[in-house]
């Protein structure tokens, strides 16, 4: 990255992504990985954990409802690139179509909840300038549940004569600089733990087709996919039918009763046809009152 | 060009591969988009490359590159031919292509103006002045214009001595108006939302879209919508606008028809569907009402070619006939599972990507009624136009689609305007509850953009012809 201001950056990387499906004729598992260095692929432990998603009994079809729920990372990292995409930079915020809007300094999640950017941590994919050749630098949207910041390129600083923060994405940019490296702190529990807290509830793997349905209280639908369980009296007890959810992330991020100590790195590898290095640290979360719409049953 | 393509595959038929075919791709966008007066973005870019396609021992191998020429397709060759021999050892089962007598033919997208010809500064001058409409109304905050034209040259050679030479064109545009109040946004499009309405056609037809003089409606309803009332939760009579039934066909019929996506090769990305090939001739997807042409040959459609990525040509074929699964969308690989040949439907994004069954256009036949007769014959309902948010299970089976902006049915009337609509159902329950479709004055077609599939991703321009059409029984108000 060059330009005639003087800016003179240069990295060299690469990534390596992988993820799988495994199928029968009743449920299917996913499990996937990315990483900097190949030499961490463990495509065994790949595939163990997508066939443990699976299962040879007929999944039982739920009411949908409100339910406590266990979100895996897979599943807690699309919540967050939701976030950052409607309302975690200045450009949303400025537009007065962030969620952020006139909130900051007010507490909007539960105080176990700390979200951030991070291109600087070696945790994640790691990037040390963003499209603009701007150092990154790390950005707080929420600490211990309150509205902090955003984040900015060159363009939106500009407009509030703050300094980019990093986040310039490639040009012609026309959707603000969306954070690409989202982390969410870790809790105190092992997921065992969480599980054995829950006397009835779902263990959702990870979501499918999500969309945002109201983008202001950051209501999102879509569905579970590839592993979704009934939890009962602190065991995961049968799989059941996919459901759909509609539920407001805030709200959610506010009733989140437990957080696990690991984190895991996810990327969904492409956006569209375009291959965008991005990727989320996130920890699996317990919340309570998760509302499902609908489920998958012809 | 021709002489190279002959190279090389005098090449794949002196290694005695059983079938090898080459596309050569050169492929022009431009898209532009003003916002709030400014012009946001102005892109031109081009890219030309090549990819070859080998079936050696029951499998595929493919490789492609942006250098054009006589050695590089020699290369290239080489590594396709490894793939292949690579593929082969672990081979599910043995990929058969049926013979197909060779076509050569020459196919161009009819146009009057060349969208390339037209100077970028009077597209900027149209787009700012529909901008600049919008942005009269206060409570308009933001205001949007976007024009994309495009443009593919491509080639297609087999060793079945197959060369087809076609130029597709195509063109869009929209607007958007955006009211911001408090923490109320609400967004209205024209002629549809995610940036317009696409065809393959000429500019004479962005001349023709009217984005100026739908500018001020759009603002007003926009501004409207800031204080109009929630979408109620109920079940209750349903009428869609053709726009968001185009995308209600796309998802829960165009997506599940798709052979290869049936047969498991997109379960890893967007999942599967609840369709089977022996539900073909026997599986009701809907009413007596509905339907539904698989029709790469509707004029100006999104979806509309001369040959697919297979060198066949574009068909019109019946999908859903009165209510039952009549066929599905198949290439030369698949079409077999259904004792038939390929129904045209191959279709790659550019040269480096091997090419996928993808939607042509997918069309919803249209009915008796006008739109005028359905909402005075329906006492109480909800009319929604303008898609804003879609999702839908792996398997296709359970849906969710918002729309931009509705308004009640009351006793035959449409009522008070309503925000933030939303509606789910379950396929099929949802097409066999249709009642009335609309007549052909209320049909036309609709372009699908941005319709992604597989991976590496490939997004496919695909079209829906609809017209308005009523559903009963339909669960409105998600979560209220």
């Amino acid at each position: 990255m060059v330009n005639s201001l003087g800016v003179d950056a240069y990295q060299k990387f690469s990534d390596l992504f992988l993820h799988l499906i495994v199928e029968n004729d009743k449920s299917s598992g996913y499990a996937s990985f990315v990483s900097r260095d190949p030499d961490q692929l463990n495509v065994d432990a790949l595939a163990q954990e997508a066939i443990s998603k699976t299962s040879k009994e007929e999944p039982f079809q739920i009411e949908p409802g409100e339910y406590e729920v266990i979100l895996e990372p897979y599943a807690v990292s699309e919540l967050l690139s939701f976030l950052g995409y409607l309302g975690f930079h200045a450009l949303a915020v400025q537009e007065g179509r962030s969620f952020f809007s006139n909130r900051f300094g007010e507490k909007m999640a539960d105080e176990k909840v700390t979200i951030y950017d991070d291109g600087l941590d070696p945790e994640g994919l790691q990037v040390p300038f963003d499209f603009e050749g701007i150092p990154k630098r790390k950005v707080v949207f929420f600490d211990r549940g309150v509205a902090k910041e955003v984040t900015y390129d060159s363009f939106t600083g500009g407009r509030e004569g703050k300094e980019s923060t990093g986040h310039g994405l490639i040009a012609p940019n026309t959707a603000g600089p969306i954070p690409i490296n989202l982390f969410m702190k870790a809790g105190e529990s092992s997921l065992e733990e969480m599980i054995r807290s829950v006397r009835k509830g779902i263990y959702v793997t990870r979501f499918h087709y999500t969309n945002v349905v109201e983008p202001m209280n950051t209501v999102i639908t879509g569905m579970t996919r590839d592993g979704t369980f009934l939890i009962e009296e602190g065991e995961i007890k049968r799989p059941i039918k996919n459901l759909r959810f509609t539920e407001s992330i805030l709200k959610a991020l506010s009733q989140v009763t437990a957080i696990s100590r690991d984190r895991k790195v996810c990327s969904e590898g492409t956006v569209y046809s375009r291959r965008f290095v991005t990727g989320t640290v996130v920890p699996a979360i317990k919340v309570e009152g998760f509302n499902f719409s609908g489920v998958s049953a012809l | 060009m021709k002489a190279f393509v002959e190279n090389i595959l005098d090449v794949a038929k002196l290694k005695g591969v059983p079938y090898a075919d080459i596309r050569i791709v050169r492929r022009q966008n431009e898209e532009i988009e003003v916002k709030n007066g400014k012009v946001e973005a102005l892109i031109h870019d081009e890219d030309v490359g090549f990819g070859i396609r080998i079936l050696f021992q029951g499998a595929w191998g493919f490789a492609c590159s942006s250098k054009v020429t006589k050695r590089e397709m020699e290369a290239v060759f080489a590594k396709a031919l490894k793939i292949a021999k690579a593929s082969s050892k672990v081979k599910g089962i043995e990929i058969m292509l049926p013979s197909s007598s060779p076509v050569i033919d020459q196919y161009r997208t009819p146009v009057s103006i060349d969208p390339f010809d037209i100077a970028p500064e009077t597209k900027l001058n149209l787009l700012l002045h529909a901008d600049e409409i919008i942005r009269r109304n206060k409570k308009v905050k933001i205001s949007e214009a976007f024009m994309g034209s495009y443009k593919t040259e491509k080639i297609f050679a087999s060793t079945e001595g197959s060369y087809v030479d076609q130029e597709i064109v195509e063109c869009g545009a929209g607007i958007a108006a955006t009211a911001i109040e408090g923490s109320e946004v609400q967004v209205r499009s024209y002629p549809n939302s995610f940036r317009g309405n696409f065809a393959t056609q000429g500019y004479e037809w962005i001349e023709k879209l009217g984005l100026q003089t739908e500018a001020e409606r759009m603002a007003e309803e926009a501004s409207q919508l800031l204080s109009a009332k929630p979408c109620p939760s109920k079940i209750t009579t349903l009428i869609l606008d053709h726009s968001q039934l185009a995308l209600q066909i796309h998802e829960s019929i165009g997506h599940p028809i798709e052979l290869d996506r049936i047969l498991g090769t997109e379960a890893s990305y967007a999942g599967t569907s609840f369709l089977k090939p022996e539900m073909v001739g026997r599986f009701r997807y809907g009413s007596e009402l509905v339907n539904i042409f698989a029709d790469a040959t509707q004029p100006g459609g999104l979806g509309t070619f001369g040959y697919d990525d297979e060198g066949i040509k574009a068909q019109r074929v019946p999908i859903i006939f009165k209510g039952i699964l009549a066929n599905l969308l198949t290439s030369r690989e698949t079409a077999h599972h259904l004792g038939k040949e390929s129904n045209g439907t191959m279709r790659a994004d550019g040269w480096n990507r091997i090419p996928l069954i993808r939607m042509t256009n997918i069309n919803l036949e249209p009915g008796d009624w006008t739109l005028e007769q359905m909402i005075a014959d329906t006492e109480d309902g909800l009319f929604l136009t303008t898609n804003r948010s879609w999702s839908i299970d792996d398997k296709r089976i359970n849906f969710q689609f918002g729309t931009e902006i509705g308004w009640e049915i009351k006793g035959g009337k449409l009522g008070e305007m309503v925000k933030n609509p939303t509606y789910t159902g379950i396929t099929p329950n949802f097409w066999n509850s249709c009642d009335a479709i609309a007549n052909r004055d209320h049909w036309q077609m609709w372009g699908t953009p941005n319709c992604g599939k597989g991976e590496p991703g490939q997004v496919a321009h695909v079209g829906h012809g609809a017209a308005p059409a009523r559903f009963r029984n339909v669960q409105v108000g998600v979560m209220k």
